[in-house]
Parts: structure tokens; sequence; C-alpha cells
């Protein structure tokens, strides 16, 4: 790293070094550092953080990304400093929560992605508790599909969609290990569901026995008036597959 | 000497395509996995290639990964902002992501581009139904059938466009078309549904044996048991299934208000009809009566009376 540097960052740089932050991150900061024209002091707070993280053996990358996007918005390089300190202390809480709770010996291999949106749903208002609460009622249940069932609560809590019957699903779709990944966009579904005028308790009652039938996403939408897309080949002639109930 | 060098450009040009593999192929033989590799290692040289872009991110997206598609579909677009189809192919992989109002202006710039492009439309249209903007999708569901009238699709959701605007009498119309080109399979039956909830019979579903099978009404001369020709086809498929499967016996009840003769005259017609053409079916598995009064059809709340009928019940599976 050259310029913008202070003695006591040098200090700083050389413990993040040591600490295993690579060089490629170090000078991903440093251009960052020289675009936004950050102090000594504000890049001293930076490299820190990402020090705690590494330490604490938090994937950096996403920590890197929060760093760019808050310096392109104009954020007070502070202010990008403490929520930084925030999603390390959020990562940590729910590591050792998840941890704690996995079972099985062979489930102990965590994918940094599902952690990271367990992390994020924390970020978007799912409360330490409700996140424990989650994972206490539904121990045996993959993490990915968990990280799908939490993120989905804290976009459902976002718009307001009746509280009750969103853990309703969430817990049920859980118990009956349906969250593959196409699960994933639910709250949207579900958002886009609620402008075409569906009630909750429709959208609730749907969908609770979607998964209760084991049916798969697809039949989800589809039951709720969707239309569908052909992936592979667009819309063919004398196919009919994609055209919508109704609702 | 202008044009010598036009001339070397272009072929320069056309090397350059040959020398890039075909997409297409790998599309079209479902060869997603070597098609990623082999575009990955062009873009490794090239990673503004449009082309190669497009196609990893169409790789991704056909084996249902659109999270991965996206970034090579967005690149594509932004280094070809010209071509209608990567803009349409972004529209599919951010509909693939629940992303509904990205892929309406993905569409919509797709269509600025073209306007004849048809797939951009029906989805267009889709989107718009989706969310709600029922006089809209009517609008571009039109559009397409313009330029395609036989577009399934674009004829079924039309009939679903025109329920949601209240409109039963071009309802009723839109769910004929459709059941005009497209008499068999599930959408069908859904078709018949609707047409039949509005109160019209011209077409309806029996279960015969496991199967629910669309049906156009068994129509007759007027005040006799002659079966008239638009009839015939759907006596055929009742035929080929009694045929496929010989377990299943059926009944066959006719009805004409005030009329109990002709009632059995015309579901007797039926069962002539049916061995005489279909030989293999066995006369001991089709009865049939006859009654004098209006047939009794509930759908939902609601009864209604058709004056006139053929009706088919499964006896035997």
């Amino acid at each position: 790293m050259a310029n913008a540097q202070s003695p006591g960052n040098n200090d700083v740089v050389n413990m993040a070094r040591t600490a295993g932050v690579s060089e490629a991150l170090l000078n991903r900061l440093l251009s960052l550092a020289k675009a936004h024209q950050l102090s000594p002091a504000d890049i001293k707070l930076f490299l820190q953080a990402l020090v705690s993280a590494q330490k604490e053996k938090i994937p950096l990358n996403p920590l890197m990304s929060k760093i760019e996007e808050g310096l392109a918005k104009r954020v007070p390089p502070q202010t990008i400093a403490r929520a930084l300190e925030q999603e390390i202390d959020n990562y940590c809480y729910v590591q050792e929560l998840v941890l704690g709770a996995i079972s099985q010996p062979g489930n102990k291999i965590i994918s940094s992605e599902d952690l990271n949106i367990l992390v994020d749903s924390v970020s978007l208002g799912i409360s330490r508790p409700e996140l424990a609460h989650f994972i206490e009622l539904a121990p045996s249940a993959p993490l990915s599909m968990l990280a799908i069932a939490v993120e989905n609560l804290a976009l459902l809590k976002q718009i307001n969609f009746n509280l009750k019957l969103a853990e309703q699903i969430l817990f049920t779709g859980l118990r009956f290990k349906c969250f593959t990944p196409s699960w994933r966009y639910l709250a949207r579904v579900i958002a886009a569901a609620r402008e075409r005028g569906i009630s909750d308790q429709d959208i609730a009652r749907i969908t609770l026995q979607t998964i209760r039938e084991n049916k798969d996403f697809k039949d989800l939408m589809n039951s709720l008036g969707f239309t569908g897309r052909n992936l592979r080949h667009g819309p063919t002639v004398g196919q009919s597959d994609n055209t919508a109930t109704t609702r | 000497m202008y044009q010598r060098l036009q001339l070397l450009v272009l072929c320069l040009t056309l090397f350059l395509c040959a020398c890039l593999p075909n997409g297409k192929r790998f599309l079209v033989e479902e060869r997603y996995e070597e098609g990623i590799r082999t575009f990955q290692q062009v873009l490794q040289k090239d990673p503004q290639n449009p082309k190669a872009n497009y196609y990893v991110g169409r790789f991704y997206l056909a084996q249902e990964k659109p999270e991965k598609a996206l970034p090579y579909l967005r690149r594509a677009v932004q280094l070809a902002p010209d071509k209608a189809d990567y803009h349409f192919w972004l529209g599919v992989a951010y509909w693939a992501v629940r992303d509904f109002e990205k892929e309406r202006k993905s569409y919509q710039q797709a269509l600025r581009l073209n306007k004849n492009y048809v797939p951009a439309r029906l989805y267009l249209a889709h989107n718009l139904l989706d969310n709600g903007q029922w006089a809209a999708a009517l609008k571009e569901y039109d559009k397409v059938l313009k330029k395609d009238p036989y577009h399934p699709e674009a004829l079924y959701n039309r009939g679903l466009a025109l329920k949601k605007l209240n409109k039963p009498e071009e309802e009723i119309k839109a769910w004929k078309r459709y059941l005009k080109y497209y008499p068999r399979g599930r959408w069908a039956l859904r078709a018949v549904d609707h047409l039949n909830g509005l109160g019209d019979f011209s077409y309806r579903n029996f279960t015969i044996g496991y199967r629910r099978v669309t049906l156009k009404n068994i129509s007759f001369a007027p005040g006799t048991d002659k079966i008239l020709p638009e009839a015939k086809p759907s006596l055929k498929v009742l035929g080929s299934i009694l045929s496929i499967n010989k377990k299943i016996a059926l009944k066959i009840i006719g009805y004409k208000k005030g009329d109990p003769v002709l009632a059995k005259a015309r579901a007797k017609a039926v069962k002539d009809y049916l061995l005489e053409n279909f030989p293999d079916i066995a006369p001991s598995r089709l009865t049939y009566d006859g009654y004098g009064r209006a047939e009794r059809v509930k759908i939902k709340n609601k009864t209604y009376f058709l004056d006139k009928s053929i009706s088919f019940v499964t006896l035997r599976k």
C-alpha cells in the first residue's frame, strides 16, 4: 500500500497483513481511500474493522462492499465504521447461535452465504430474540432453509404482512423442509399478490396448502394467479404451460 | 481503396463471428454446463464480449440459477444496448428473481428496439396481468394476437384479463376462441370451468375413467337424433379413451325438456356412433337412458338448467 498512509496506519496495515487480510483487499481499500480522499484516521477505522472481522473469521468481502456502498452514498466514514462494528457483532452472535443449535456433527459445515443472509436479516429488522426463537423452534431444519425463512420474515415484516400468518407459513415451511432456493423470493411474490388485492388470509391459506401438499414454488405462484416464464426457451407456440390461473 | 478496406473489415467480422462457439447449439442441445465452460474461456480473453456474456447468462438461467445469470445478462445489455433479445432475456432473469418492476422495464426496452418482438410483448402482458393491470395486459395480448393469432398463452390469459375487467360476454368469446384451437389438456379444462361459470355450456368437462376430459357439447339437428358434424371430434376423443382403457363402463344420459323419447333416442345415437366408429368397444360397456326434463348442473353456488344435453357418467373405471 502506498499513499494515504501515516506511521500509525502502517502499524495497522501490518497488523491486518499478519491477521490474514489479503493484499488484494488492502489494495481495494487503498483505492477507495484515494477515490474518496479519506483521512488517515478514517482508513485506520476501516482497517481496524477488517482486522476485527478477520480475527472472528468473518468473510471480509461483504464488509468491503458495505464500505464501498457507504462511501458511494457519501455516508460519513465514522458512521460506516459504526455500522461495520454492528455487522461484525451481529455476525458473531448469529454464528454462535447457529453453531450452538446444530445437533448433528455433520451439519457443522456452515455456508458463509447462509450466514450472511441470517446476518442481513438482523440488519433488516429481525430482532435477536426473534432469530433465536426461530432457530429454537426448527433446530433440525437445514441452515440454508432457515436462512431463507428468516430473510423472508424480515421482508414480510417490512411490508406489514400479518405477522402471525407469516410465522405460521415460515414455521410450517421449515417443518416440511420445503424451502429450496426458489422459495427465497416468497416475500416478493406475496407483496405482488397483495398488490392484486389478495388478502393476507388467502395468501396464507394458499401458501400453507402448497407447503403441506409438498408442492413447489412454481405451484404456489400458479395458485396465486401468477403466470410463468420459460427460462430455457422463452414462449413457444403450442405450449400453454405459462398461462395463469385466476384468483 | 475504401471498398477494399470495407471488404477486409467484413471478412474480419465474419471470421471473428465464426470463431465464437455456437451458443444457440448449446441451448438447443441443453448442454448448459459445457456452454458455460466454453464461453467462460472466451470471456477470459475478451471479458467485454457481449455475445459471450449473453450466452453465459442464458446458460445459467436455463439451469435455474438466475442470481448467477443476472450479472452476465446485465453486462451483455451494457455492452450491446441495441440488442432487443438481450433486454428480453434480462427481463426473464429479473422475473426469475421476482423483481417484477425491472422485468417490465426490460421488456419495454426490448420493444422500444423492436416493436414486433412477440416474446417481449407476451411476457410484458404476463407481467401486467400479474401486477393487476388488467386493461393494459389485455391491450398487449391483443397486440400479440395480431402478430400470432393462435398463441395459446395470449388467448388463454386474454380470458382471464376480461374476467378481471368484468366483461362476461367478451370473456365467453375469449374462452370459446381458446377452446376452438386448444380443446385438450389442463388449460382447456380450466377454460371450460371459466366458461361454465358464466353459464355457457358449449363445452363441458366430464370424468371418463380416471381422467377429466373436455368435450364439446354434443349437438343434434333440431327435433332429431341426428348428430351434427361439429360434435364428432369430441365423440372421437371419447371413443379413443374407451378403446384404450377397456375397463371403463360408461352411461350416456340424454336430456330434452318435455321429450323423454327424443332424449333417449339421442343417447342411443351417441352409443351407436361410438360402437360403429370404435368396434373394439364391447357394447355391454355402454348403457344409455333419457329424461324428459332439463339437466341440473351445479357450478359453485349456482344451479343451471340445461334444456337439452348429453351427459356421461363413468360406472366403472
